[in-house]
């Protein structure tokens, strides 16, 4: 098959061109992703640097920035003796493993039957779609009244039999399982949304040429389809995990880290360090943990996505 | 080709450029507008205050007025949300010098947390030039605003706690509306209250947002009553109040049931004061536990619609004899200066006006002034204006414009209060969720709380 | 899927108190428009909102289009030493939790502000919105997928670098940025934080904004907020039926080649 040929020029584009275009290349290639890149520098690096340096500090805010003071890695030592910091760390990880799997498997099977679907594409895309342009703040409300004690999911439970459904966010196991449920539900459509722009991407004729040798569907899904999305399935498999070590909004709206703490997550833990208790040094040094945390396992997928794709 | 490309390099370059100016360009406007203020700015004074409430919750007409009788004046009425975020805007823009000349903190620990910090100006001359005597005007409650003999800021309302309660309950099971009761009463009349089981259940009381012990050991105690008198120690398994206290809801909940059980508050989202008074006025129980901030629902009869008068009552004291009763009722949304502001006497002038006289706009959604002069029977009118058939006039009277008592709640400060509310807050859900024992409960808080005291002094 | 939906729309007409009823009355037995009333007739209404909104949306994601096509071409069709470092760089800025940038960003802004308006203007949201990291990752890994054999043969023609990206990358690439102009357009939409921290006059505010005033002291106006978050979602329709039409024609193009 020629998918070969075309992944390794992929992943290293223009290793043909001599070197005596070197300089011209960099040139161009700098004017390119110039814009880009200043604005990154601009909008993004100082306040990163800021925050960086602020994790080294003691500081509340209300002392200005002539009271920034300086404790060395005093934030750092402190956080394994953080229960609470060990604790949304482990939710996060849980939270995380199951939802980044589940949007992948779930997104890429939507994608799928709605593409070899001749009809009605455009309504179900939509539907998958749906819930991940809405307000967030907006559908997290919605998703605590829909799992309230009598609310309609409870109700559901009780008619295919469950005598006794879990009052899911007031309950210390199950509340991060519904905010789990919710938030894939949330990232699905992503996901669908992603798969389908790499679906129109893949030729008819290697579909029709699988046709013609006779085979299945299943094998063709396996042979042909997942293992020329794997660009994209690297796509969404980062930028998932990126948001759900990030998940903030539906913690804070349907639970506000509750009942008793259990559905504490990282960013709730930053975010509640620095907006609520104004340690906005020992939350810059958590999101310097969290930071680190993402840009090791990106970097692991990286590597491994790299050495995949020159194997084939 | 090499050239080729560098050409396009350079027309990037050049979009690059256009791109990074470009919305500036366009969008100049602001700068103009800017001129234009500073201009009319020298010719009168222009006051920006922050605030909380919507604008059409009474501050946008004060001001209006204000602006009126002063037409050298205009105060700018800008509306920060009072939540987190919106706080933290508020405290970033004083750091980072936005014009911000006058702005309300809502509760204690905020105001001590912004004076502490120097984001507060020290009024105490511009105070005495306006003749303005702080514990005179407003009342020994208003003695934490003065730091080391220093005024930072003035209070402007009393919050008032009581029970709102269905007096067509209380009237069907022949109960009088308590006046002064304890607390065993309350736990008798909490249960004689409660009927129906399933969806159609009436509790006696459904608890406010946290249901908060502390709210009911206040009147015998003081304010946080698990705090030592030093400051630097709890007190959660030296009194016993604590434990009776926590047993008594613990009971009432699982034991009675009069009391809607934890888990049902938090899965029903009764957490959020919107969906507390929608169960109340559906007649879910006969009794709920808020504040004066729950008097704009409760004058709503279109969007809150009820078929029953709503009655006022007194907290119950904590013991029959204690020596004394501690009225719950606390100094409230203080007003301060920035220090950078460059209209320090106009701000002090203003806010003046705003908690002496221009208050009326504010009574009519519930904010009942602090300062000690305001006519009561005035306040009471405006209140009661179009409440005359939802609420009952004598309890009414007695437990929200009147509310008496040997002494009123003094805030302390406590440094890291958000830190030790958070910890309460867990640590009580996990005791009403039933996850831990009571002497678990009390143990862990005793720990967790001195911990952190121990580590601000 | 739709439930919530479903659920917010009939919210949107109850009365606060109804709200909270259970069993759920899907169908209210009562038509109460007058949350939608409100909506309409606050002092800064909806429609200001709208407006604002899309303002600062569709330029941010008209920018963003850009300089992100540009910079996916860069990384992903000339080589150079760097390259990858830099790219990994543009990443990592993903990877850090907002919630700690809003307030050295404010202090940043304040500092701008000299030079172009930025406290309490619009610029505050456009201008960052510019820049998505996101969006850039998401093109790249498409164009990395566009055989290198048709940018080659344009190139042997005499084609630069602008004219390839302009005339055979971009077509090729509709499906993607439909894509990317969807998740672009929905985070500017609905980002929430940004215009809380930057902007203070109400006639600025975007629909979030709007939203987030519709909380106080204690608590949230829940009948309001599921109004204003029903009629949120109607431009959402109009940007993804758009982006379903490149989708297809991306598709038509991409056929063209075979």
């Amino acid at each position: 098959m020629n998918t070969s040929g075309f992944m390794a020029a992929a992943v290293n584009p223009g290793r043909r061109f001599s070197r005596r275009r070197t300089a011209g290349q960099t040139l161009s290639g700098l004017a390119f992703i110039g814009p880009n890149f200043i604005l990154m520098i601009v909008f993004w690096l100082f306040p990163v640097v800021f925050a960086f340096v602020l994790s080294f500090t003691n500081w509340d805010l209300l002392s200005g920035l002539g009271g920034i003071e300086f404790i060395g890695f005093d934030n750092y030592r402190s956080l394994p003796g953080d229960d609470k910091f060990l604790r949304s760390l482990l939710n996060n990880l849980y939270f995380t493993a199951a939802v980044v799997p589940l949007t992948v498997i779930l997104g890429l099977a939507a994608a799928v039957i709605i593409h070899e679907h001749v009809w009605g594409k455009k309504v179900f895309r939509l539907v998958f779609f749906l819930p991940y342009i809405s307000n967030i703040v907006a559908v997290s409300i919605v998703w605590s009244l829909l799992y309230r004690h009598y609310g309609p999911i409870a109700n559901f439970l009780r008619v295919i039999g469950i005598e006794h459904p879990p009052s899911f966010l007031a309950d210390m196991k199950w509340a991060l399982p519904a905010i789990i449920a919710m938030s894939v539900w949330m990232q699905i459509g992503y996901a669908c949304l992603i798969y389908s722009a790499g679906l129109q991407g893949i030729s008819k004729d290697l579909y029709e040429a699988a046709e013609i040798d006779g085979i299945n569907r299943w094998k063709r899904l396996t042979l042909i389809t997942i293992p020329l999305l794997r660009p994209t399935t690297f796509f969404i498999v980062i930028t998932s995990l990126i948001t759900s070590f990030q998940v903030f909004a539906q913690v804070q709206v349907m639970t506000d880290g509750g009942p008793a703490g259990s559905t504490s997550v990282l960013v709730f833990y930053i975010y509640q360090n620095a907006f609520r208790f104004y340690r906005f040094g020992y939350a810059s040094a958590i999101a310097v943990v969290l930071f680190v945390i993402i840009f090791l396992i990106t970097l692991i997928q990286w590597i491994y996505q790299k050495r995949l794709a020159s194997d084939y | 080709m090499k050239t080729l490309s560098r050409t396009r390099a350079v027309m990037v370059v050049i979009t690059l450029i256009l791109l990074l100016s470009g919305p500036g360009i366009i969008f100049a406007g602001g700068t103009g507008e800017q001129e234009a203020k500073q201009k009319t700015e020298e010719e009168h004074i222009h006051l920006v205050f922050w605030g909380g409430l919507p604008p059409e919750n009474g501050p946008q007409e004060l001001v209006d007025r204000y602006n009126e009788l002063n037409p050298n004046v205009t105060v700018e009425y800008v509306r920060y949300v009072n939540n987190d975020q919106g706080n933290v805007r508020l405290d970033t823009a004083l750091m980072a010098g936005e014009q911000i000349d006058v702005f309300t903190s809502y509760g204690h620990p905020r105001r001590e947390q912004r004076v502490s910090a120097g984001m507060a100006a020290d009024i105490t001359d511009l105070l005495k030039e306006q003749g303005v005597d702080l514990i005179r005007d407003f009342g020994p409650g208003a003695r934490p605003n003065i730091v080391d003999g220093r005024i930072y800021s003035v209070p402007t309302i009393v919050l008032v706690r009581f029970l709102a309660v269905n007096k067509d309950m209380f009237d069907q099971a022949g109960i009088p509306l308590p006046t002064e009761w304890t607390l065993d009463e309350f736990i008798d009349v909490a249960r004689r209250l409660t009927h129906g089981e399933g969806a159609e259940k009436v509790y006696g009381i459904i608890g406010d947002y946290n249901t908060n012990i502390n709210l009911f050991l206040e009147n015998k105690h003081g304010t946080d009553p698990w705090l030592n008198k030093d400051g630097d120690a709890s007190l959660w398994t030296k009194e016993s109040d604590f434990r009776r206290a926590y047993q008594m809801f613990y009971n009432m909940m699982y034991r009675d049931k009069s009391m809607m059980a934890w888990e049902d508050v938090l899965s029903q989202r009764l957490t959020d004061s919107a969906a507390l008074a929608a169960a109340f006025f559906n007649g879910r129980s006969a009794m709920m536990q808020t504040g004066s901030y729950m008097l704009r629902n409760i004058k709503d009869p279109v969007q809150y619609p009820r078929g029953f008068k709503v009655g006022f009552v007194p907290f119950p004291r904590v013991d029959e004899n204690q020596s004394q009763y501690i009225a719950p009722v606390e100094p409230h949304d203080d007003m301060m200066v920035n220090p950078r502001s460059k209209y320090k006497e106009e701000a002090v002038r203003f806010i003046v006006w705003y908690a002496k006289e221009g208050f009326d706009p504010m009574i009519r959604y519930g904010r009942l002034p602090l300062y000690q002069e305001y006519d009561k029977d005035h306040v009471a009118a405006v209140l009661a204006e179009g409440a005359e058939e939802l609420v009952d006039p004598e309890s009414f009277a007695a437990n929200v414009i009147g509310v008496v008592g040997d002494t009123i709640i003094e805030p302390r400060s406590v440094p890291d209060r958000n830190v030790l509310d958070r910890i309460f807050r867990d640590e009580s859900e996990a005791y009403y969720l039933k996850m831990i024992d009571l002497d678990t409960l009390l143990n862990r808080l005793q720990k967790q709380f001195d911990e952190v005291l121990a580590s601000e002094k | 899927m739709l439930l919530p939906f479903a659920w917010m729309i009939s919210a949107s007409f109850k009365l606060p108190v109804d709200i909270w009823n259970f069993p759920v009355d899907w169908i209210p037995d009562y038509w109460y428009p007058d949350n939608y009333l409100y909506v309409f007739n606050m002092s800064v209404s909806v429609l200001r909102l709208y407006f604002n909104s899309l303002k600062v949306t569709l330029l941010s994601v008209l920018g963003a289009t850009l300089t992100s096509t540009l910079a996916a071409y860069g990384y992903s069709r000339i080589r150079f030493p760097g390259r990858d470092l830099m790219f990994l760089a543009v990443i990592a800025t993903l990877m850090i939790p907002r919630q700690v940038l809003y307030v050295p960003r404010f202090i940043m802004f304040t500092w701008f502000d000299k030079v172009i308006p930025m406290m309490d203007h619009h610029n505050s949201l456009i201008l960052p919105g510019l820049f998505s990291a996101f969006g850039l990752f998401l093109l790249r890994q498409f164009f990395l997928k566009v055989p290198q054999e048709l940018s080659e043969s344009a190139m042997i023609d005499g084609a630069g670098h602008l004219r390839i990206w302009y005339h055979i990358m971009l077509p090729l690439a509709k499906p993607a940025i439909a894509t990317f102009i969807i998740i672009v357009f929905t985070h500017h939409w609905n980002d929430y934080e940004s215009p809380l921290i930057f902007i203070r006059n109400p006639e600025l505010a975007t629909i979030p904004l709007g939203l987030a005033n519709f909380a106080d002291e204690r608590g949230l106006q829940y009948h309001y907020i599921m109004a204003l978050s029903a009629l949120a979602i109607v431009p959402m329709f109009v940007v993804f039926l758009i982006g379903q039409k490149l989708f297809v024609r991306g598709l038509t193009a991409g056929a063209l080649k075979g």
